[in-house]
């Protein structure tokens, strides 16, 4: 077996390290940008062209709801209802998307990517929060527009990933103020 | 664009976070996060919930919805009917103050609930993973006029875990929730003669 075709491989040094980093990093934003535009988006084509799939949904799943399309107000609701339950995570995103953009400035241990941290922390914490609430609301609009009769309290295994995941950051965000504070003495020092 | 829009959204998220924070504890969910669907005592599963005292649940609608889904796509729901709790049974972790209902699996879906809860396990290991949605759902209807003022439902679950009633939704208004006031005026009355209807 011969290696004489393969490239040279790059050296690893710690300033390509960092310029891959960055380049990964710049990828997250745009994602984490492209997902914050696209999610209400996709929650209206949702809400208002396939309104008779919001029946089947597991928040309302014990409400044997009628699978038929909603009127334009009940759509509205239901769209109002569904963006307010992902509005956490779009303020997770957003944090995400502060955090990887000074990332992709080489701000890394910094207080404002701990705060950052902690920020998506808490989108995750409200995110786990907003769904039994939102299943209430959203078992209403069903209800109201004729095409269930009750009302509905849902609890699920995302709410608690929702909020574990909300705690790990939170625990990373501690450790990682604590970082950016020791390198920020220490940058004095110097 | 964004700096512009974290201020709304910011504002939004926040009002949401009063929301979400004052009608569903975080303590709750930790406390549930304690139960495991696996080896959980089914007969002693409990929910509560608290109306004000003119609407009450339809007997034979309150019912408990398991939705499991796994991760190579198959999907499990059944429904499993609740019955009143029988007075005298342990109420520790409710509000004395509330109009509150306590409901069981009848005798019969606890043995099903045991066997639909054996085949999703099945599945589940075999699909290497997949979520769970629980759902406790009712038909409400009105014993008199209901009142201008906030109607406030709570609702609350027991297991062999928690030991006590944890509170999932604490005094949530139905009148605000739903995004339109006249809603609740869709909540038939339980039987004929009540007024207002």
């Amino acid at each position: 077996m011969s290696f004489s075709d393969d490239k040279e491989a790059e050296p690893d040094t710690p300033s390509s390290q960092m310029a891959s980093f960055r380049r990964f990093s710049r990828l997250v934003r745009r994602l984490t940008t492209i997902t914050m535009i696209a999610l209400p988006l996709l929650i209206a084509v949702y809400a208002f062209g396939y309104s008779e799939q919001i029946a089947s949904r597991p928040e309302v799943v014990s409400l044997d709801a009628v699978p038929a399309p909603l009127g334009l107000w009940w759509s509205a609701a239901a769209y109002l209802v569904m963006l307010a339950a992902v509005l956490p995570v779009l303020y997770a995103l957003g944090a995400a998307r502060s955090l990887f953009g000074g990332y992709a400035h080489g701000r890394v241990f910094t207080t404002t990517a701990a705060a950052d941290i902690r920020r998506i922390a808490i989108g995750l914490f409200l995110a786990a929060l907003a769904g039994p609430v939102a299943s209430i609301a959203m078992s209403l609009v069903l209800s109201g527009a004729g095409n269930a009769h009750g009302i509905a309290v849902s609890i699920g295994s995302d709410q608690f990933f929702f909020a574990l995941f909300g705690l790990i950051f939170l625990g990373i965000a501690r450790d990682m103020r604590e970082a950016a504070a020791m390198a920020e003495d220490h940058a004095a020092i110097v | 664009m964004f700096a512009i829009a974290r201020t709304p959204l910011l504002a939004l998220t926040l009002s949401l976070a009063v929301t979400a924070c004052g009608h569903v504890p975080l303590a709750s969910l930790l406390k549930l996060s304690g139960v495991d669907f696996a080896t959980t005592d089914i007969s002693a599963i409990r929910a509560g919930i608290a109306l004000p005292e003119t609407l009450e649940p339809l007997a034979d609608t309150v019912k408990l919805t398991v939705l499991a889904e796994t991760d190579d796509g198959v999907t499990i729901r059944r429904s499993f009917m609740l019955e009143e709790a029988p007075a005298g049974e342990d109420t520790s972790g409710l509000d004395a103050d509330e109009n509150i209902r306590v409901y069981r699996l009848k005798e019969r879906e606890a043995e099903d609930l045991a066997v639909v809860r054996a085949d999703v396990l099945a599945r589940k290991e075999k699909a290497g993973g997949g979520k769970l949605e629980i759902s406790v759902g009712a038909t409400a209807c009105r014993t008199g006029a209901l009142p201008d003022s906030p109607l406030p439902m709570s609702t609350y679950l027991k297991t062999s875990e928690t030991g006590s009633f944890v509170p999932l939704t604490r005094d949530v208004d139905l009148r605000s929730l739903g995004g339109n006031p006249e809603l609740v005026a869709a909540i038939p009355p339980c039987f004929a003669g009540v007024a207002g209807s």
